[in-house]
């Protein structure tokens, strides 16, 4: 019951976050557009169920591609790999307080956008301006926030 | 020691696999951009990616649609009153356009009736003003085209505005033109009003035409568009010839007579055209009624060339 709704949670937020990634913006705050997804789904991964967010990472990688034009799998790559890292570290993360486990979130997003610039330069289409450094600082200030707000549910959190 | 190691192992391993398999498919994903790059083959899963993502770019389209839907309400005064004078214009030039479709149509019609063909010669010729005699008894102009242009003798000579007169005299590189206001010269024409056919001949004070010879009762009145007329098969009918300034009625004459100003400027002009119409190709110099032998003697001698007497001449005798 808890693990449907969880999982009714996890794609209505990562569709939230896709929403958010594809809605216009007045240019000059263009570049400060978060990561959403990758927000979503990291700390998703922190406080709940790491393994739900990988068929939704490729879903929405896939469908960012195609909206957007570019290659497919960029935006999936792009996505996966930090989301590797946040797995891999995962308890690392979660016993390290926030503040500090924000500084390592930092490295995320910069794999994330260091990898999205490559990826796009590599297959040498360059529609995508995906180079928003910008936008590393941002989605650094939410992320608490949003792994606050994907806290488990304390009934979740006494047994373990 | 094995009892110590054992709670931390499960911890490592779960979090391991789930990089793991993050990590294949991240490799998943890299494999389908050089598959992508490659092959046109990933199309059916890039319009389904499309097709399930649709609804949210439907929806992130919204706000934008709301901001255009907002901006369409609040247009300002200024840019509201800008778009309804136009829509007036544009109800003000298609009630017009529909009357002139209209009126072409009955135009068709009517000219279907009266089985006419007098559609407005194409065939015309430009030709300058080398010269224009200053005597008020020769009114004449010498255009720079003869008949090796196929200039023919009493083709007619408009201008942008009307009929200027007619050719009397065909040199081969070179024609004089009588003008209408030219005592000797007479014109066919129709009030355009009620399609009164009458003449109308040069005053000779190089400004005006009379009309002579009117019935008392004729409806014809100041103002009044005198047309070219195709009567005596000279002039292509149509074209503005002069426009009627007098009606003179004297009592004890049996005939009225109207004063007209030429509608084509006279003197005034450097290029002329000169039209062909249908019935005037070689058949010229047979319907000379209107202009006296006797006019072209009187050339000036400085522009008829010698050379050209025995031509124009051929020309006049058919």
């Amino acid at each position: 019951m808890t693990a449907l709704r969880d999982g009714l949670l996890l794609i209505t937020l990562t569709a939230f976050a896709l929403l958010l990634t594809l809605l216009p913006l007045p240019e000059p705050i263009m570049p400060l557009r978060p990561a959403w997804p990758l927000l979503v789904l990291s700390a998703w991964a922190m406080q709940r169920d790491p393994m739900a967010v990988l068929p939704l990472a490729l879903a929405a990688g896939l469908m960012l591609d195609a909206v957007r034009g570019v290659t497919l799998g960029l935006h999936g790559a792009a996505l996966l790999l930090p989301l590797a890292a946040t797995m891999q570290w995962r308890s690392a993360l979660r016993t390290m307080p926030l503040w500090q486990a924000s500084i390592a979130a930092g490295a995320l997003f910069l794999l994330h956008a260091l990898l999205l610039s490559l990826l796009d330069a590599l297959t040498g289409e360059h529609s995508l301006r995906s180079a928003h450094w910008w936008a590393i600082p941002v989605s650094l200030l939410l992320w608490p926030l949003a792994v606050l707000l994907l806290r488990p549910a304390p009934v979740a959190k006494s047994p373990g | 020691m094995n009892t110590l190691s054992r709670p931390r192992r499960p911890l490592f391993q779960r979090s391991g696999t789930g990089s793991r398999r993050a990590l294949v498919l991240a490799l998943l994903c890299l494999a389908l951009i050089a598959a992508d790059l490659q092959t046109k083959r990933l199309a059916p899963l890039r319009s389904a990616a499309m097709v399930a993502a649709s609804p949210l770019v439907w929806l992130a389209e919204q706000p934008a649609e709301l901001r255009r839907f907002v901006n369409f309400v609040s247009l300002r005064a200024e840019e509201l009153e800008a778009y309804e004078q136009l829509q007036r214009t544009h109800l003000r030039l298609m009630s017009r356009v529909q009357r002139v479709e209209a009126l072409e149509a009955e135009n068709r019609r009517l000219r279907a009736l009266l089985s006419s063909t007098d559609v407005l010669e194409a065939r015309a010729l430009v030709a300058e003003v080398l010269a224009a005699s200053q005597d008020p008894y020769q009114q004449r102009l010498i255009l720079n085209r003869g008949s090796e242009h196929g200039v023919y003798r009493g083709q007619a000579v408009i201008d942008a505005s009307g009929v200027l007169g007619q050719v009397v005299r065909v040199h081969p590189r070179s024609a004089s033109a009588l003008l209408v206001t030219d005592p000797d010269h007479g014109i066919p024409v129709e009030v355009n009003r009620t399609g009164l056919q009458t003449i109308a001949v040069g005053r000779g004070d190089g400004q005006s035409l009379s009309l002579p010879y009117l019935p008392g009762n004729a409806d014809i009145r100041v103002d009044d568009l005198l047309v070219s007329s195709s009567l005596g098969g000279r002039f292509p009918s149509g074209y503005p010839v002069a426009r009627v300034r007098e009606v003179r009625y004297e009592p004890g004459q049996s005939f009225m007579e109207a004063i007209a100003l030429p509608e084509a400027r006279v003197n005034r002009s450097r290029q002329v055209l000169l039209l062909w119409s249908e019935e005037g190709l070689g058949e010229d110099g047979a319907r000379s009624n209107v202009i006296p032998e006797d006019a072209f003697e009187a050339l000036p001698p400085a522009t008829s060339e010698p050379a050209t007497a025995p031509e124009s001449d051929g020309e006049e005798t058919p």
